[in-house]
């Protein structure tokens, strides 16, 4: 009998068991509470909630819906809300972040120096602060509606936002959109076969010339010609504020102001400790083979920096995809303030929601990662 | 044949009063815990002046405040034995569902979806607001249709949320809706110009007026665009507890009907000739030990807190910072809405 | 004149001149960091030093337009100790000379079996310390919803950080685990809590967790965000941990078997002492991102530092003065966090030197 309680395989399959035993039985009180306590108390329960008219006022809204929508199209609009703000904050993020970490390797001592007091600053604040920040800093330097920033009589920017003129008929825009749609993926097979090209021969094909025509030319000329073709909406001041267009508001900015620089700050060491694990023998052996400085840098440095920066970026992307949730603090209708906060209430289903938003999170959090990995392990197995 | 009748309906008579003599009550759980711990939890706002308000030393006064501190002289004979858990608009039911609070008293408003979905009672009235908007002075908007395009302030998950969609919905008004997670962001963002207008009750907004910066230069609209009536809440279950929070408050109304007050009611639990008084004081019958409490539950409730007048006038009222009128929280006999069953 | 005047130039000026001012491009760049410089620092001076208020007692005495401290000399004690008992704040000031005297032991190398010690001393202290803030034998009980500004920060972000070592580095080990289902148990609770927002996991342990507890249960909601917080930070510190697991070479293991040690006795002795110390920094970054992320719970309205500064602005005495109040629980915070960071790449520099 005690033989079997020594030999190792027994062992390891006992405990692996009483782990697995030990969480199935925990996941079984909790259920079993939490319908019993739900029963108790007479409370509804059940996803018939999505499907209720959510009467809900959202002050940015970017799909088709309205207060006469259900709970679930409400909750789309969360969902689409939380993934734009943090697009357009994780590029504009990167931009910056790899600006202010190069500052820092700077040979100026001043500009290093004020790179680093900026990292040192955002990054030992807590975001919160940031979010407030820039929230109430934008609305208090911002005029109101009435003495509102004219641009060009067609935009006008006041403490209610940024109200921008929209085309009422979208068929030319989504023309011009396959249009760059399509310059993009020419642009790729080029710089696919730029690549292959140079592995095979050395010759070197200028890259950028076909990219400043096809993602920058192009583009401008498509959405040019569908701006002027489509009819447009403009805003007009009525009472208390414009009406028409628009309206990119002030929440949308000062989340993205807060994401951005605080990312930035995160980014920023990144960068300086991927250029930084490059060695100098790298440079040396590329000027030795008698490349230019910014060939030096594009096809030997870069590519090895970026191998080390990846990872780390990830879990920044990450970051931001979490931290826009912060949007909560100042009312930004992103997934937790409109599904956590006014779904919540007006249905009183805290469960079904609260795990609702649980798994949209981890859901989003899995594809980037996913993406990320698989890029991560295309660079690597490029420049090894 | 008749006489064997009317003995039979004596000896039904008998048992029944012998049961209520003997206190055979039904339990109830959440007045043996209040007991055993002590002190009453009562979940309140998180900071709205005259309705719960904590100051710099943790001190809450309010008109919803003194409704739990009368429960808890009613039941624990002092009034000072309340604990309060302060709530956003989102954690309020949760609190309340899961047990943490036996009551909530957090100017919350009476609908029939909360009743039915929420697992939630409400105790009757202690305070009938009416929504409407507060805006600039200089804006010149007077009445609710004025605010076409505005942007209106609200805090998320609140009745006002939707009564104000609803609202300018129904009229095919536009306007721009920004939800916040706590009344006071609303409030600060109300104030740092975001918004044209915030939108709450009647008192609540003549509670938030006092935080912003010039409150002079703001005007609460006079027209209502709804009716809240708002008072103590419950959860389901413990009948006994419910009818104990009722009749608390009830009792407070009763009080200033009758004339009861803080100052006269040692006069009047040994002079009164009224019934009712006596009964409600304790000084005739058993109607505090009919819920199981002491007979002194309302004497203690009104001698250490005071009637609904007191406490109104003290917190919102003409005592207060906010100087609210009566209007609909004038008792019935006087042109209002606040009314008590009798105490018989 | 001009051939001797450049070599005999004060050597402060000639290290100013080749360091900042080399060729035009880096003379424009100097002269736009200082124009910056002078644009950011100049306002916030004279906003929080020239023209601010320091003396007085009410707001009445906020007169100047730049900052008034008054707010924040009259509010000190509630931005440090919440709505803790005046009398009882010897008990909290106790508390922090106590986590302060734990670090400091922790730092003495030459302690008698320092592997057991350590962890001891800090468990005594999460005893002593809870004792002495929330009373009980022998003191007056203070509850918790009275605690409230930095020490309640301090709280938090210590009793989450110091639970969620062990925790973390469980998970880790787990994580590595030789055993399919402690590795798959493991990993997915390390993804599950590191792949939702913390704002979330904060409603999650203020609103769902009363609801799955059984009835009667009442778990004080302070604990509940620490909980919460905890399970957060372990996630993110077994990653850590499992950095520092991962430069351990093989060949140790393999040698600790060899030389007839079981798998614990291997972890205890000789692999985890290494990996910790490698990890250290990591740890320390990720301790800085909690106390960070305890300004949250404001979010529930639990008065941390940064919630008792927002309390603090909705009294009717003192209207107006959100930038004093954020200027300043912001300052706390920056001080902290500063602190830690550099304590981080302290220990990253000396690891790297003694390897």
């Amino acid at each position: 009998m005690t033989r079997y309680f020594y030999d190792k395989r027994v062992r390891e399959i006992f405990w692996q068991a009483a782990l697995l035993l030990g969480l199935v039985a925990t996941v079984v009180v909790i259920v079993r509470n939490a319908s019993q306590n739900m029963v108790n108390a007479g409370m509804a329960s059940g996803f018939d909630f999505l499907w209720r008219t959510s009467g809900i006022d959202v002050p940015f809204v970017l799909t088709s819906y309205t207060p006469d929508s259900n709970i679930l199209a409400l909750l789309w609009v969360g969902v689409v809300n939380t993934l734009v703000i943090s697009f357009v904050s994780v590029v504009a993020a990167t931009l910056l972040g790899f600006v202010i970490g190069v500052a820092r390797l700077s040979a100026n001592r001043l500009l290093s120096g004020l790179a680093g007091a900026f990292i040192e600053f955002v990054r030992n604040i807590p975001l919160l602060f940031f979010v407030l920040f820039w929230y109430f800093g934008v609305i208090a330097a911002l005029p109101g509606p009435r003495q509102s920033i004219g641009i060009f009589s067609i935009a006008y920017l006041n403490n209610r936002g940024l109200t921008i003129p929209v085309p009422t008929e979208g068929s030319a825009f989504r023309i011009a959109a396959a249009v760059v749609l399509v310059g993009l993926i020419a642009q790729a097979a080029i710089a696919f076969w730029a690549k292959r090209r140079r592995d095979a021969t050395g010759q070197i094909f200028p890259v950028w010339a076909s990219g400043l025509a096809l993602l920058a030319a192009l583009p401008a000329l498509a959405f040019g010609i569908a701006a002027t073709v489509s009819p447009w909406d403009v805003p007009a001041l009525r009472g208390f504020n414009f009406r028409g267009g628009f309206v990119l508001v002030p929440e949308f900015v000062a989340l993205f102001a807060a994401l951005t620089t605080y990312t930035a700050g995160f980014i920023a060491e990144i960068v300086r400790g991927g250029i930084q694990s490059v060695v100098k023998g790298q440079w040396e052996a590329a000027y030795a083979l008698g490349l230019r400085p910014n060939r030096a840098l594009n096809l030997v440095v870069i590519p090895q920096a970026l191998r080390v920066m990846i990872p780390p970026l990830t879990s920044q992307y990450l970051n931001v995809l979490k931290n826009s949730s912060f949007g909560a603090a100042i009312a930004f209708p992103e997934l937790v303030s409109v599904f956590v906060g006014s779904a919540l209430t007006n249905t009183g289903q805290a469960i079904e929601i609260i795990a609702i938003t649980l798994a949209i999170y981890l859901a989003i959090g899995l594809a980037v990662s996913g993406f990320m990995n698989w890029y991560n392990a295309k660079t690597a197995l490029v420049t090894r | 044949m008749t006489t064997l009748r009317r003995g039979a309906l004596v000896a039904a008579f008998a048992l029944v009063a012998g049961s209520a003599g003997a206190q055979q009550l039904i339990p109830s759980p959440t007045l043996d815990a209040i007991r055993a711990r002590g002190h009453l939890e009562c979940g309140v706002h998180l900071g709205l002046p005259g309705f719960s308000f904590a100051n710099d030393k943790g001190e809450w006064t309010g008109l919803d405040v003194d409704y739990c501190r009368a429960l808890a002289a009613a039941v624990l004979g002092d009034a000072n034995k309340v604990r309060y858990t302060p709530t956003s608009v989102q954690q309020r039911w949760p609190v309340l569902q899961s047990g943490q609070v036996d009551v909530l008293s957090r100017n919350t408003t009476i609908t029939y979806s909360r009743n039915a979905t929420l697992g939630v009672n409400f105790q009757g009235i202690n305070f009938y607001e009416g929504q409407t908007f507060i805006v600039r002075t200089a804006s010149g908007a007077k009445k609710p249709t004025d605010l076409e395009n505005a942007s209106i302030c609200v805090a998320a998950g609140s009745t006002e949320e939707r009564m104000a969609a609803d609202y300018f919905r129904e009229r095919n008004l536009k306007v721009s809706i920004i939800n916040f997670q706590k009344n006071d962001d609303a409030i600060a963002a109300y104030d740092a110009g975001r918004c044209d207008s915030y939108t709450a009750g009647v008192g609540a907004l003549a509670g938030q007026r006092i935080k912003l910066r010039n409150p002079g230069e703001h005007t609460i609209m006079t027209e209502l665009i709804s009716n809240d009536p708002q008072g103590p809440v419950t959860r389901w279950g413990d009948e006994r507890w419910q009818a104990i929070v009722r009749w608390v408050l009830n009792g407070m109304i009763a009080a200033e009907h009758l004339g009861v007050t803080s100052k006269n009611v040692d006069e009047m639990r040994t002079n009164s000739r009224n019934a009712e008084i006596r009964r409600l004081l304790g000084a005739d019958g058993n109607f505090g030990a009919m819920l199981g409490l002491d007979n002194a539950w309302m004497f203690n409730a009104i001698k250490q807190v005071g009637n609904y007048s007191e406490s109104y006038e003290r917190t919102v009222g003409k005592g207060s910072p906010l100087g609210l009128e009566r209007g609909s929280n004038q008792l019935w006999t006087r042109g209002g809405l606040l009314f008590t069953p009798p105490f018989q | 004149m001009s051939d001797v005047a450049a070599p005999s130039m004060p050597p402060l000026l000639r290290r100013l001149r080749q360091g900042y001012f080399a060729t035009p491009v880096d003379a424009v760049v100097s002269i736009l960091c200082i124009a910056a410089i002078v644009a950011i620092v100049v306002p916030i001076v004279r906003w929080a030093v020239i023209d601010a208020n320091f003396a007085g007692t009410t707001r009445a005495d906020c007169t100047g337009e730049g900052a008034c401290w008054v707010f924040i000399k009259a509010r000190f004690g509630q931005f440090m100790y919440g709505f803790y008992p005046v009398d009882q704040r010897w008990r909290v000031n106790a508390a922090g000379l106590l986590l302060v005297a734990t670090v400091c032991f922790s730092f003495w190398k030459a302690m008698p079996r320092r592997a057991i010690a350590v962890p001891a001393l800090w468990a005594l202290m999460l005893l002593v310390g809870a004792w002495l803030l929330a009373g009980g034998f022998g003191l007056p009980r203070v509850e918790t919803r009275q605690w409230g500004g930095l020490m309640l920060t301090v709280f938090l972000s210590v009793y989450a950080g110091v639970l969620a070592v062990p925790l973390g580095i469980l998970l880790a080990l787990g994580r590595q685990s030789e055993l399919p289902v402690i590795r798959l148990v493991a990993t997915i609770f390390i993804e599950f809590w590191r792949g939702v927002p913390i704002i979330t996991v904060i409603f999650l342990a203020s609103l769902l967790l009363p609801l799955v507890m059984p009835a009667g249960w009442d778990i004080d909601r302070l604990v509940r965000a620490l909980v919460g917080l905890a399970f957060v930070i372990a996630a993110y510190m077994a990653e850590a941990v499992r950095g520092g697991l991962q430069a351990i070479p093989k060949g140790q293991w393999e040698a600790a078997a060899a030389g007839g040690l079981g798998y614990w006795q291997t972890t205890g002795l000789i692999v985890l002492p290494q990996a910790l110390r490698i990890s250290m920094p990591a740890m320390t970054n990720e301790f800085i991102a909690l106390v960070k992320n305890t300004s949250l719970v404001s979010i529930v309205s639990i008065f941390d530092l940064l919630g008792i500064a927002q309390a603090s602005l909705a009294d009717p005495a003192w209207v107006g003065l959100n930038k004093e109040a954020y200027a300043f629980a912001g300052t706390v915070y920056w001080i902290i966090c500063f602190g830690l960071s550099r304590w981080s790449r302290h220990l990253e520099a000396s690891r790297k030197t003694t390897h």
